[in-house]
């Protein structure tokens, strides 16, 4: 089914926030390469950022001709407001190995969710491309889970700093959640339709699930609809100093072919 | 990667470099199948805590830059080598089914090449090496009790769908020959406009 016209603009805020987020997340874990706790993982970590790059490339490339924009210009060449990550993507994780794993955790299992209900799309090169994505989400998942397992399960240090990390992180899950504008007849449309429960509950039953075969906890905050986020472009001081510095040679001149 | 990183104090090394390695870490070999019903085909080592690290190593290591429909590890110490390399630690009592996987020629990679009964992985060698045409001729052949195999589960996703190859040294070469191609097209056409509007003007 092709988009109405009207629903434009929300499909381009709900996409541009999974690509974002996306794009943010790998950008950040890609600080990793070269320093992860064991070179298996430092390699494997390295390609689960480079998968987060690669999404947020296709899914720029799918919006380019809905939002009339190259996909670099749509990567590289808006201003802060004009991005939609959450919050919890924005961080510096600061070389904590417990901190990174536990915002992939998090991130993982709120993009399956995302993108099952991509997938369930009623407009059909959505969902493919949602389909696609969702396959690779699950080895994302399967990644991080058994990582909050081993941390959980492991050392009294180990085990501490992920629950270090797991009690900063949670209130920042709440922001995952922010609906975009629009977002209400995206899901009435069908275009994005609902899960068979709330999303927030389905994830949180998850997480719940993992952490506590891991031994963790997290305390979670309820998302404040009043509150304006990431979604709809209000973001943190460390996320100006990101994008500065991402888009740093893109701005050197903007539309270069490389 | 951000300037952050340039901060980051990574400190001295704990100890010398001459000194013996540690850790928990174990070896394991990987095997990938590139078509259903075709040979598990030699892909590399890695070094993981336990099998399911391992597989999820594995995966992500030798699964997703190739299509592939499945992946076995095989931890090192599982392993028996006619050279007498490797030899199993804990040796299976009794009859035990070994997967063989033999090497034509010093250099090229192993490949599995057949299952065979045996009261021992030295008798598995042997056996093979009678009853096996590849594994007669064969450079070295390893076996491996098949029920310490570790596989990946059927319809598992084991490969990326986003085209990474720019990673390996093939992707590479075809995409800066793709650039190169297209900087000179940009000339020439720049050349051709250039005459077109002498002609013109």
């Amino acid at each position: 089914m092709p988009i109405a016209e009207h629903l434009k603009p929300s499909l381009i805020e709900l996409l541009l926030a999974a690509a974002d987020d996306k794009l943010m997340l790998g950008h950040r874990n890609s600080d990793w390469t070269g320093l992860g706790p064991i070179l298996e993982e430092d390699i494997a970590f390295s390609s689960l950022a480079q998968d987060e790059i690669a999404h947020a490339q296709t899914l720029y490339e799918f919006l380019s001709p809905i939002a009339a924009k190259d996909e670099n210009e749509l990567a590289f060449g808006r201003t802060a407001e004009e991005y939609r990550c959450a919050t919890i993507v924005e961080p510096h994780d600061e070389f904590d190995w417990a901190a990174a794993i536990t915002r992939q955790f998090f991130c993982d299992h709120f993009d399956r969710l995302r993108f099952r209900r991509l997938a369930q799309s009623n407009h059909k090169p959505l969902a493919d491309l949602a389909k696609r994505i969702g396959a690779e989400e699950q080895v994302h998942v399967d990644h991080a889970d058994s990582w909050m397992r081993r941390l959980g399960r492991g050392t009294t240090e180990a085990k501490e700093r992920a629950q270090k990390a797991l009690d900063q992180l949670a209130p920042l899950t709440a922001t995952l959640f922010e609906p975009v504008d629009g977002e209400p007849a995206l899901e009435k449309d069908g275009i994005y339709p609902a899960l068979e429960q709330p999303m927030i509950e389905l994830w949180r039953r998850e997480v719940d699930a993992v952490l506590k075969d891991a031994g963790l906890s997290a305390a979670f905050t309820d998302v404040d609809p009043t509150k304006k986020g990431g979604r709809r472009g209000i973001h943190s001081k460390a996320f100006s100093e990101l994008l500065d510095e991402m888009c740093e040679v893109y701005r050197i001149e903007p539309g270069a072919k490389w | 990667m951000s300037k952050i990183r340039q901060n980051l104090d990574l400190g001295q090394a704990e100890t010398p470099i001459d000194a013996e390695p540690l850790g928990d870490l174990t070896p394991y070999v990987v095997f990938t199948q590139l078509k259903a019903k075709g040979p598990h085909l030699y892909a590399g080592w890695l070094e993981a805590a336990d099998d399911g690290m391992a597989m999820l190593l594995a995966k992500e290591h030798y699964g997703q830059d190739q299509e592939c429909t499945n992946i076995w590890s095989i931890d090192r110490a599982d392993l028996a080598s006619s050279d007498g390399l490797y030899a199993i630690e804990n040796p299976p009592s009794g009859e035990t089914t070994y997967r063989v996987f033999t090497q034509k020629n010093k250099g090229d990679i192993f490949l599995e090449a057949a299952e065979i009964s045996a009261n021992s992985a030295a008798e598995a060698l042997e056996k093979a090496r009678q009853a096996k045409p590849q594994a007669a001729k064969a450079h070295c052949v390893w076996v491996a009790p098949v029920d310490r195999i570790i596989s990946s589960e059927p319809g598992e996703v084991i490969w990326r769908f986003t085209d990474q190859t720019y990673r390996l040294a093939r992707g590479y070469t075809r995409s800066v020959k793709e650039k190169w191609k297209q900087f000179r097209d940009e000339e020439s056409l720049n050349e051709y406009e250039k005459e077109d509007l002498k002609e013109e003007f």
